[in-house]
């Protein structure tokens, strides 16, 4: 399980239907004839005027040092939807500030959503449905408008032309200066992460993926969202959790797309559940991991989402009994093997642990160390003058987590 | 019979899955980089078993039949198999090298091409090990998949299942887990030909780490984890040889032979001399045995002038 950092639920409440008439003025601009009625959209059992539908995008912006979140919002007026964005803030997980977005960008977002790339860009995707569902091309979006650049990318890939995605969902990936694009598909047999190299494929679209690794096995699970951490790791959240776990988490992996190996699996925790979507990205100044999730509106229609903030490395649950690797001998000393592990036996690299022996703590090499990458911490006792009955004792102080 | 130094409380179980099954497909193998067993059970579920029993699972759903694994030991990675036929179906020609689950993925690499009826290979170096349909185990060069050499298993590896395992330093570790009321074990040195064998409890599912040379076993009567060391317990000790020079300035010499508790012999086994009642001197004090569990030492006697023999006592002592 991801280490939890920060948790603002509810960081994004709906407007009430006592301000809706404040935000209609452009659309009155555009149709004066249309009519609204605040009395059947709106009552005192359904107080807010606006849900969200979708999200479009949830990037790290570089450059401003924030999170922008962009969304689909249901509204109760007419032409019953609007597109807003939200700028939070990367310390604590709260809005600072929100404004519909000008219809200019609508085009953008129309199409597919938008993602951090390498060098701080971020991209949006085209997509398309005939002759197959499609990546078409990959557009810039520019800040702090979200603006989308006019022309794609000047590539004979990204110029209509299309990537053959068959089905599932997908997602766009862009990086630039590696000229590479990253989707991370839902198809039969589960998910993959295929890498296509726009820089050398003068004949794109092949079939064929420069890499491709399949997230194996494979949960039933489509892919939510991916975020990008540097030059070499990105991470993908899936919405169902690993199989034959509980419900209440989801799944997520850690993916090197330049060794094409799946570095860590692990999960979120997903508090309340009831998530209708999910968004990652990659605070790349601090290193850390931000998660918006839509969660179904109260009865009332209220909002009840949340934001949170992940430390990029899973929380330790588990320590395992200390057993030992070599006989147990009063002559010589005897070496022992513990471990310090998250809920899928995810490793807990360098970490401190804390080792004693009873009742002669003396014969602790060292009591205290730092486990190794792989999660392995190897005791060593000394060896006693006599046979001894002794109880080894190994805890990770952050959490309490002894054995 | 090996020196068992861990025995879980409880049975194994596995999540979602009850308690641990061969009745299932089962395989795995010890990888370094997690420490812990990578296992699956049925097709698609993985499993991380740690040295205490405890178990998680880190990958699950359907798609890849991960029933035919094969190890590399210098990559510490797992790999499956597959030919044109599909996965998993090892009764062709050539059976290469496609997946890795070790890190929840898969990936295609260049195959290896084994030969008909490959089960759990080896990869070591330049070569790989595995298991043949005529129940022997045979060394292969991984590029050509050219026979080099074969690894004489005869009485031990019997069976399909039977595993095994080379460890760093050149052991060739093979077990046959029900060998009657029994677990068989035998070592080979592939470097010195030293061999010896033991036995361990008998067994519905074990691995072998090959770095920290422990077996990893799942009791066949009620599955509790128990991890085994490659040192035979010593049961019984005999009587001491010795020549019969006894002489002044003479040398004689000793050994004595440690016998497991089905008179296998214990091999690197300190064994401490102690010249109790007598004259003269004992060469050494500790002295390890062979792979016939046998240890020797030598007895040199006094430089009195009067010295004729006659009864000495000397006492040998094996300490844990």
């Amino acid at each position: 399980m991801l280490e939890l950092l920060v948790r603002n639920p509810n960081f994004l409440s709906y407007r009430s239907c006592s301000n809706w008439s404040v935000d209609t003025t452009p659309w009155k601009t555009l149709f004066p004839t249309a009519q609204y009625n605040a009395t059947t959209m709106c009552n005192t059992s359904f107080p807010y005027m606006e849900s969200i539908q979708d999200i479009e995008a949830f990037v790290y912006d570089q450059a401003a040092d924030v999170y922008r979140l962009v969304t689909v919002n249901n509204i109760a007026y007419f032409p019953g939807w609007e597109f807003w964005s939200y700028i939070i803030s990367p310390e604590t997980g709260e809005i600072v500030s929100s404004d519909r977005l000008p219809g200019a960008a609508l085009a953008t977002f129309l199409t597919d959503q938008a993602f951090n790339g390498g060098l701080g860009k971020i991209w949006a995707g085209h997509t398309g449905f005939l002759p197959f569902p499609a990546v078409y091309g990959i557009t810039e979006v520019l800040l702090p408008n979200m603006y989308a650049t006019s022309d794609m990318l000047a590539n004979p890939i990204l110029t209509n032309t299309q990537i053959p995605i068959l089905a599932g969902t997908n997602f766009g990936f862009a990086l630039a200066p590696e000229a590479k694009l990253i989707t991370v598909l839902t198809l039969m047999g589960g998910p993959r992460i295929s890498v296509w190299d726009y820089s050398t494929s003068g004949a794109w679209p092949s079939s064929t993926p420069a890499t491709e690794v399949y997230y194996h096995p494979a949960p039933e699970s489509f892919a939510w969202g991916t975020g990008y951490e540097d030059e070499q790791r990105m991470w993908a959240l899936f919405a169902n959790t690993i199989s034959g776990q509980t419900a209440d988490r989801q799944s997520i992996l850690k993916y090197n797309y330049a060794s094409n190996r799946i570095e860590l699996l692990t999960e979120m925790q997903n508090i309340g559940g009831n998530d209708r979507m999910a968004r990652i990205c990659f605070d790349t100044r601090r290193k850390k991991l931000a998660a918006v999730r839509i969660k179904a509106d109260a009865t009332n229609g209220a909002a009840q989402n949340a934001l949170e903030i992940y430390a990029p490395r899973p929380a330790m649950t588990m320590v395992t009994v200390p057993v030992a690797i070599t006989r147990l001998s009063n002559e010589t000393e005897v070496h022992f093997i513990s471990n310090l592990l998250g809920t899928k036996g995810e490793a807990g690299g360098l970490k401190k642990v804390s080792i004693s022996c009873s009742p002669d703590a003396g014969l602790v090499s060292k009591p205290s160390q730092l486990s190794e990458v792989n999660g392995r911490v190897e005791i060593v006792l000394k060896p006693t003058v006599a046979a001894a009955v002794e109880t080894l004792t190994v805890s990770y102080d952050e959490t309490k987590v002894t054995s | 019979m090996l020196i068992k130094i861990y025995e879980a409380a409880n049975p194994t179980t596995l999540p979602a899955s009850g308690t641990l099954d061969l009745s299932l497909e089962s395989f795995g193998f010890y990888l370094k980089r997690y420490d812990c067993v990578l296992y699956t059970q049925e097709f698609g579920n993985i499993y991380k078993i740690f040295r205490d029993g405890s178990a998680v699972r880190c990958c699950g759903g359907g798609g890849v039949n991960t029933q035919f694994w094969g190890y590399d030991l210098d990559l510490d990675r797992v790999f499956t198999m597959e030919n044109g036929s599909g996965l998993g179906n090892v009764h062709q020609n050539t059976v290469g090298l496609k997946y890795d689950p070790s890190d929840h993925s898969r990936v295609t690499h260049t195959g290896i091409l084994f030969p008909d009826g490959v089960i759990a290979p080896v990869v070591w170096g330049n070569s790989y090990y595995h298991g043949y349909l005529s129940h022997g185990y045979n060394k292969y060069d991984n590029a050509t998949g050219t026979l080099q050499a074969s690894v004489n298993t005869t009485g031990i590896l019997t069976y399909l299942s039977d595993r095994i395992m080379i460890t760093p330093d050149g052991w060739f570790v093979g077990i046959d887990a029900d060998n009657g009321t029994t677990g068989v074990v035998r070592f080979l040195n592939l470097y010195t030909g030293a061999t010896y064998e033991s036995y361990i409890e008998k067994s519905k599912c074990f691995f072998i780490d090959p770095f920290n040379k422990n077996i990893w076993s799942f009791r066949a009567s009620d599955s509790r984890m128990q991890i085994y060391t490659f040192d035979v317990a010593p049961s019984s000790v005999s009587s001491i040889t010795m020549g019969s020079n006894r002489k002044r300035y003479r040398e004689d010499d000793l050994s004595v032979t440690l016998l497991g508790d089905r008179n296998e012999p214990v091999p690197n086994w300190p064994v401490h001399w102690e010249l109790t009642t007598a004259e003269g001197h004992l060469k050494e004090t500790v002295t390890l045995t062979d792979y016939s569990g046998v240890a020797t030492n030598t007895y040199c006697g006094p430089g009195r002038a009067d010295f004729v023999g006659g009864s000495q006592t000397i006492t040998v002592s094996t300490g844990y």
